[in-house]
């Protein structure tokens, strides 16, 4: 691979692909990690579901690659095929997801500080990253889902809402109710501590 | 966690190794854009069969001769109970259900709120309906089916069935002028099922008399004198609106003057007939 390769957009290298298929090496370069970190959030943790569910993920991209709609970033496409994929794994399994949330101390500190979408009363109390992976394992998947896309991958709004296929509206709203139901675990959980 | 960074060749090749084993390519964009095209076609057919269904109940709810539910019915409510198009009006929220499936899978259909999608879907589909109940559709629609399909009450059945009662005082049928021997002012009216009645007009005023003289199918309202021989006294004589093919606004009309008429008996007849065989739909409400 040389340096032009990291020049490129996503979507050239989109149009590249569908005149050459090997180039496609380098989406799958670009989007690996994000992707992994991505799906093992979600719940797909075992190391070689990932790699199968990854794999699924970018085969059904390559074969969709002409559906890429160039009015979304491709950003979110290929995460939508991830999050589809993810679900359907874990349906497939028969398994509850289980987020595996790999958050440092900036992610927690974002996530329960921040005050947007009108959660006025962010969480005070010292919490491990730990405490709130238990916390969003047992939040309601839809809260979740977005929470991650916004705190732990760091989408916009209209990213979530492409990512997700809601209304960007509806994308503020369940960031909000998740938050609020997110604090109500951790106090549940310090409660029982 | 960045055990990708060392996997990262083996997913690469494996995905390209199997892309050329499988000799994968991506799908086509004529059968991806078709299937776009179609789930808009789809949403576009759900919205104009939702817009037939509100003209022909716009047609039954604008056309229905509301000044005669007394003579038909005990009260406004078993009337609208009746008449009321349950089938279209269901076809009507089931399309409108479908129309916001269609719209949501669309490409970009779920960017839009469900009340937006709802709510134009409703709008286009009221909009269209009401274009086509003025272009006639409505009602050409709701006769079509009446005619093609037993199963189907159409407007013209429903109204046969109300009209077509002689014990309760109503009649449809062709006029047939007088019969050769019968003295004026009796004449002869063919009801929908044949029977020939001998009809008294004594009491028929001049517009109800242009009405006869049309020769098309009528509606008499009167009082059943005899069943056999069938002699029948006629109060007042209105237009069939099913008998031919009339427009939106000749349909309009009518109606209108119909109840102009009513109007006019209501104001002119109760002195003049109070003493006289119709006296008893003045006493019903029905002048």
């Amino acid at each position: 691979m040389d340096n032009t390769e990291f020049q490129l957009s996503d979507e050239e290298i989109v149009a590249m692909t569908l005149r050459e298929h090997s180039s496609f090496g380098f989406i799958i370069e670009r989007y690996e990690a994000k992707l992994k970190r991505y799906i093992g959030r979600l719940g797909v943790r075992n190391y070689d579901d990932q790699a199968d569910v990854l794999q699924e993920i970018f085969i059904k991209a390559y074969k969709n690659l002409n559906s890429f709609d160039t009015s979304l970033s491709f950003s979110s496409w290929i995460y939508r095929i991830a999050h589809n994929e993810a679900i359907s794994w874990y349906r497939k399994h028969n398994v509850r997801p289980e987020g595996h949330l790999i958050a440092d101390g900036e992610e927690v500190l974002a996530l329960l500080k921040s005050k947007e979408e009108g959660v006025e009363a962010a969480y005070d109390k010292e919490v491990n990253a730990e405490e709130l992976g238990r916390a969003m394992e047992e939040i309601d998947e839809k809260y979740r889902e977005v929470l991650i896309l916004r705190y732990f991958e760091h989408k916009e709004y209209e990213e979530i809402s492409d990512i997700l296929k809601i209304p960007t509206g509806s994308v503020g709203t369940l960031i909000s109710r998740g938050k609020k139901q997110l604090y109500n675990v951790l106090n549940q959980n310090a409660l029982r501590i | 966690m960045e055990t990708s960074q060392t996997n990262q060749p083996d997913l690469k090749n494996q995905i390209l190794s199997r892309i050329e084993k499988d000799a994968l390519c991506p799908d086509s964009r004529l059968i991806i854009s078709s299937k776009e095209y179609a789930m808009w076609g789809l949403w576009f057919l759900t919205v104009l069969l939702g817009a037939l269904s509100v003209a022909v109940t716009l047609f039954v709810l604008m056309h229905r001769q509301y000044s005669f539910y007394q003579v038909t019915h005990t009260s406004f409510l078993t009337f609208m109970v009746d008449v009321l198009p349950y089938l279209w009006i269901a076809m009507f929220s089931v399309m409108v259900i479908f129309a916001v499936y269609n719209f949501r899978h669309t490409k970009h259909g779920y960017r839009y709120p469900l009340w937006k999608i709802l709510g134009s879907s409703v709008i286009l589909s009221l909009a269209g309906g009401a274009l086509l109940h003025l272009g006639g559709v409505g009602f050409s629609l709701d006769r079509t089916i009446g005619n093609f399909s037993k199963e189907y009450t159409s407007q013209e059945k429903l109204e046969m069935r109300f009209w077509q009662n002689p014990e309760e005082g109503r009649l449809v049928g062709v006029f047939l002028g007088a019969e050769d021997g019968v003295p004026l002012p009796l004449v002869v009216l063919e009801d929908a099922r044949g029977t020939r009645w001998e009809m008294n007009v004594a009491e028929l005023n001049d517009v109800d008399i242009r009405i006869i003289e049309s020769g098309k199918r009528v509606r008499v309202l009167g009082v059943l004198e005899n069943a056999l021989p069938a002699q029948f006294y006629a109060c007042a004589v209105f237009p069939w609106i099913y008998e031919q093919r009339y427009s939106m606004h000749e349909l309009g009309e009518m109606k209108r003057s119909m109840q102009e008429r009513i109007l006019r008996h209501t104001q002119a007849l109760p002195g003049v007939v109070e003493e006289g065989k119709c006296s008893h739909l003045v006493l019903k409400g029905a002048f």
